[in-house]
This record gives structure tokens, sequence and C-alpha cells, in this order.
């Protein structure tokens, strides 16, 4: 029983991983905290389905959704986000929440209201490894998740763009004078976090459903992931994400699976109080 | 002269607000007056906070919430009248507050803004899943109409005078508390936290003090809106609440004494305005939200003040021309 609930919240932790991936980039190069977040999954599961609807087959369907997803991302921020300031926290804040709600509500007037069913890439016959019984499709989410991890791992400390992007995210303004195009750093941001969040999202959709307020819970909990791991590194937002998942999968089991959110947003609650800075955070910042 | 301008605007506005809930043409839209009077109840709170103090909170509906149900339930369980249930709700979301602002006193930004929607979302799941008491996802029927000194505010137009009484009470305590010693302590709190603590502010003092005073003007509202609609759920607490209550302050103009209320009535009648663009209504709300903060970041406040300065302006040149 406690191994079947472990698998399922590192599951639900490697997607949260993801999301808390996507938001933690976004904070650390734009200083916004990005509500719309939730909505770019949402959406990617969307434009899954349309062009699943076309009879395009699924493992074309998956990358092409993602990658128009991706583009989507870039748009907003060239468009959009771009043209307001970077230096207020609260106007950036209502412009992803105004962007939030048109996504959302546009969501309903093209997709209706109602839930819609997810076609899975994975078979529903669980295996048995070590005498549990797991579902091949939370192998797959984690795997996929990890692999993804790698790739921006590498991503970031390997390639010019990567180091550029960390650099300009760290300090804008120093890495403009080395010549970096911080701008573009910026839009490039934009396009791999919404990346991000659309693989979330088509992973996400066949284990619920798919519908225009998906997003809106699991993208609070990929927050909370962010802050347990200190809302930075690549490693932390993963290890965050796994620790969330797993200890509100445990702790529904032993409570109740009504209070499984509770439980997510009582360890966040718990761990702001004793380290303001989240779990693997090494200084406090403080601007004199 | 002045003066004496001033005075004949504020009598034709305070005629007009009396007028208002019998000018309109059906009870819907004293409904929607009634609303948007809650609203600026909870903008101002959430403005000593965020405005003054420079503490965001994403979690204000959890204190509407605690106030709507502590009156909500006292009122049905056990029978109490409007004038214990108001205090008693002020109180409790009082206790609320001070419960938020113990580990909110560590945090900053974004760290701060989670932390909020961690508890506006903690409330809301407990009042959701805490059948037993709380009634679930159904919620708390037959909220009876609040009665004082033997008069019954059961109809709509006379609930608008009860609302328009606290609004004017609390804008004219937000009014004397931001012009006071404490007042000023709360704005070098949100210039500058350390430079502020310099000059012997008690940081954590005046921070616990924002945060109270926000949640009751919370729980104030809270109170108000269930002995209005007479049923609440938790549906209606959700974290887009907060959202809309944040929205409100900021479109309005953060920081300023007018501009939460105007934003409060701004945002609560433009969806009404909008229905009947039917289905698209939502989209273009969001839109015009983020067009407001592309081209007024200020808020609409700072605007108008500088549209009425224009015209003062102009208008006194024209004087000194015609003499």
């Amino acid at each position: 029983m406690l191994g079947q609930q472990l698998a399922n919240g590192l599951t639900m932790g490697s997607i949260y991983a993801l999301i808390a991936i996507g938001v933690s980039m976004i904070y650390k190069s734009l200083g916004m905290l990005n509500v719309a977040h939730g909505d770019t999954i949402m959406l990617s599961a969307f434009i899954a389905l349309t062009l699943f609807d076309l009879k395009i087959p699924l493992f074309i369907v998956l990358p092409l959704s993602i990658v128009i997803t991706g583009f989507f991302g870039l748009f907003l921020e060239r468009f959009i986000y771009r043209r307001l300031q970077y230096d207020s926290f609260t106007n950036l804040l209502i412009a992803t929440i105004g962007m939030s709600i048109v996504l959302r509500n546009s969501s309903i007037l093209i997709w209706g209201a109602e839930p819609r069913l997810f076609p899975s890439v994975f078979s529903t016959t669980p295996i048995e490894i070590a005498g549990l019984k797991i579902l091949p499709q939370n192998i797959g989410i984690i795997m996929i998740s990890l692999l993804l991890v790698a790739v921006l791992q590498m991503f970031f400390y390997r390639t010019m763009t990567g180091k550029q992007m960390r650099a300009a995210a760290t300090d804008a303004e120093a890495a403009a004078m080395m010549g970096i195009n911080v701008n573009r750093t910026r839009f490039l941001t934009f396009g791999i976090s919404a990346a991000l969040g659309a693989v979330a999202g088509v992973l996400l959709a066949p284990m619920s459903y798919a519908s225009s307020n998906m997003g809106a819970m699991v993208v609070l909990k990929g927050f909370a992931a962010a802050i347990l791991g200190g809302f930075g590194s690549i490693s932390g937002a993963v290890v965050g994400g796994l620790l969330l998942g797993s200890i509100e999968a445990v702790g529904a089991g032993f409570i109740s699976s009504a209070y499984r959110d509770v439980i997510a947003f009582l360890i966040l609650f718990i761990v702001l109080y004793f380290k303001p800075t989240g779990l693997l955070a090494k200084r406090i910042e403080q601007k004199l | 002269m002045k003066n004496k301008k001033n005075f004949i605007s504020l009598m034709i506005f305070s005629v007009l607000l009396i007028l208002l809930p019998f000018i309109v043409p059906n009870n819907y839209y004293v409904q929607i007056i009634n609303m948007s009077g809650i609203y600026a109840i909870l903008a101002m709170g959430f403005n000593i906070l965020a405005g003054y103090t420079g503490q965001i909170s994403l979690g204000q509906a959890a204190f509407f919430a605690i106030g709507a149900y502590t009156s909500a339930l006292m009122n049905t369980v056990f029978g109490l009248p409007f004038y214990i249930t108001f205090p008693v709700s002020m109180i409790v979301s009082g206790v609320f507050g001070l419960i938020l602002a113990i580990p909110a006193l560590k945090v900053k930004g974004k760290y701060l803004v989670l932390l909020t929607i961690g508890f506006g979302e903690i409330v809301r799941l407990v009042l959701l899943n805490w059948k037993k008491v709380t009634g679930g996802a159904s919620g708390i029927l037959r909220i009876k109409a609040p009665e004082l000194f033997g008069f019954s505010f059961n109809t709509l137009q006379k609930y608008y005078f009860l609302i328009l009484i606290f609004c004017i009470i609390l804008y004219f305590y937000q009014r004397k508390l931001i012009n006071s010693r404490a007042g000023r302590a709360l704005i070098a709190i949100r210039e500058d936290e350390a430079a502020a603590e310099l000059v012997g502010i008690n940081l954590a003092q005046y921070k616990i003090k924002a945060f109270v005073i926000s949640a009751v003007f919370c729980g104030i509202g809270g109170c108000l809106y269930a002995h209005m609609v007479k049923y609440v759920s938790p549906d209606t607490f959700r974290y887009d609440e907060s959202v809309m209550i944040l929205s409100m302050a900021v479109i309005g103009g953060l920081g300023t004494l007018n501009g939460p209320i105007l934003g409060a009535i701004f945002l609560t009648i433009l969806p009404e305005i909008l229905r009947q663009v039917g289905d698209y209504r939502l989209v273009i709300y969001g839109i015009m939200l983020i067009l407001v903060i592309m081209f007024y970041p200020g808020g609409l406040i700072s605007s108008i003040n500088k549209l009425i300065m224009r015209i003062e302006d102009s208008t006194g040149r024209r004087k000194r021309g015609a003499v």
C-alpha cells in the first residue's frame, strides 16, 4: 500500500518538478510570478486533443503540441510581457492574472467547458515490480521527466546559450555589459518555460481529464515545489517536486484523500516558517 | 471659494449616494451596487496591507470566508443576531490574521505571495471537507437578514445603506490610520524595511498590525456578504476571489485612499456591462485587465487625477487670460 502510494506520489511529483522548473526559470530571469503557467499546461493538452481529432497519430501529436505551446510562450513574451515595466512585481502579477483569465475563458469558448478524455500512449495493464503493481504510465512519466531534466541541465551548463541565460538571470545588467542580449535570453526563457508546461500538460491530461481548469491546482503545487527546492536550481525543483508529490500521496493515504491538497499547502507553510528560503537554498537574500 | 466648491460637490455626491438604490431600474442592479460596496471594503483592507505596508497577499479570500462562515454558523446554528455575529466575525478573522502574520513576518516578495495562496487554499479546503460543521460543498443556507434597533434590513435597498455606512466608517478609519504615526510607519516599511528598522520602527509589531487590520476588514466584508446573500459555500472563496481583490486594488491604484474603492466599483460593474457580449465577457475582461496595467501602471486613479489637474489647469489659464 505504501509503495503504491509512493509510486503515485513520485509520478505526480515529477510533473510538479517540471512545473516548478518552468515557473522558477521565469521568476529568476524576469522577476515575475507567472500565474498563467497553469493555463499553458491546459493549452497544450487541448492543442494535442485538437490535433488528435484531425487523425494525426499520437506520437506526432504530443511533440507537436509541445512545440506549438512553446512558440505561444515566445509570442506572449514578445508582444505582451515585454511591453510592461519589468520592475513592478505587482503589475507583472496582474498582467499574468489577466492572461490567465483570457486563456482559461478562451479555452472554454473554443473547446467547451466539459472535461474531455485524453488518450494515453501507455497501456493500462499494470506491471509487477517487486510485488508492487505499477502502471506503465507512472514509469513513463517519471522517465520522461527525468530525461527532460537531464537535457535541461546539459543545456544550461554546457551550451553557450544556456550559460548566457543563466548569466542574464543572475544579473541582467552585468550580463548586458558582457555583451549578452538580455532581451533574447528572456524571450528564450519564456519559450522553454511554456514548452516545459506543455510537457506537464500532456503528461497530466491522461491521468485526469483535459479541462479548462486542469492547470489551476497543479500550478500552485508547482509553486510550492519550487519553494521547497529553493526557487532557483533545476535540481532543487526536482527534489522539491518529488518530495511534495510523495509526502502528499503518503499523507493522503494515512489521513484522508480529501485532505491531499491541504497536506501540500501545510508543508509549504511549515517549510516557509522554519526555513524561509526553501530546503535547498544556501543563503538568505538580503539587499540593503 | 475652493471650500465652497468642495462643499457643493460633496453635497451633490452625498445626495447621489443616498438616491442611488432608488434610481436604478431593478433589484438586480442594487445587488451589484451592494456587491461593489462589499468589494470596496475588501479592497481597502487589502490596500492597507499591500498598498501601504508592501505585503502582497493572495489569501484575502480566506479572511472573507472566515468572516462569512463565522456569521453564517452563529446565525444558523445558535440563532444569534447580527449585532453579535458582526463583532465576533471581526474578532475571529482578526485572530486568523494574526495566525497568518506569524509565518508571514519571516518572508517577503514571492514567498509571501505563495504563503498567502497556501493559507487561502487551506482555509477553502477545510471549509469544503469539514462537512459536519460547514456543510461541505453545499454550504450553509437560510442565514437571516440583520436586524438593528428593531429595524430589519430585509430588502436590498435597505441593505445598501448598511453597507454604505460601513464603507464610510472604514474609509475614514483607513484615512485616519494612514495619516497617523502608525500609518507613516507602515509606509516606511513598504519603502525600505532596513531603513525603517534603523530609525526604530518595530517591524514585527507594525506588520502584524497591518495583517490583522486587513483581515478584520475582510471579516467585516464577509459578515455583510453572508447576511446579504443569506447563503455561503466554499465555491465563493476560491483563490480567484483573492486575485479579484488584488486586481481591484491595483487597477484602482495601489497605495492610494480612493483608488481601491474605484477599482472595486469598476471591476464589479465591468463584467455586468460586458454581459451584452455574452460568452466573450470574461475574455474581454482579462484583456482589459492587461491593457489597464500596460497603459496605466499607476492605476486608474492616477490618470483621473492627472485629468482633473489638466482640466483645472486649463480653466484656470482661461480665467487668467480673460482677466
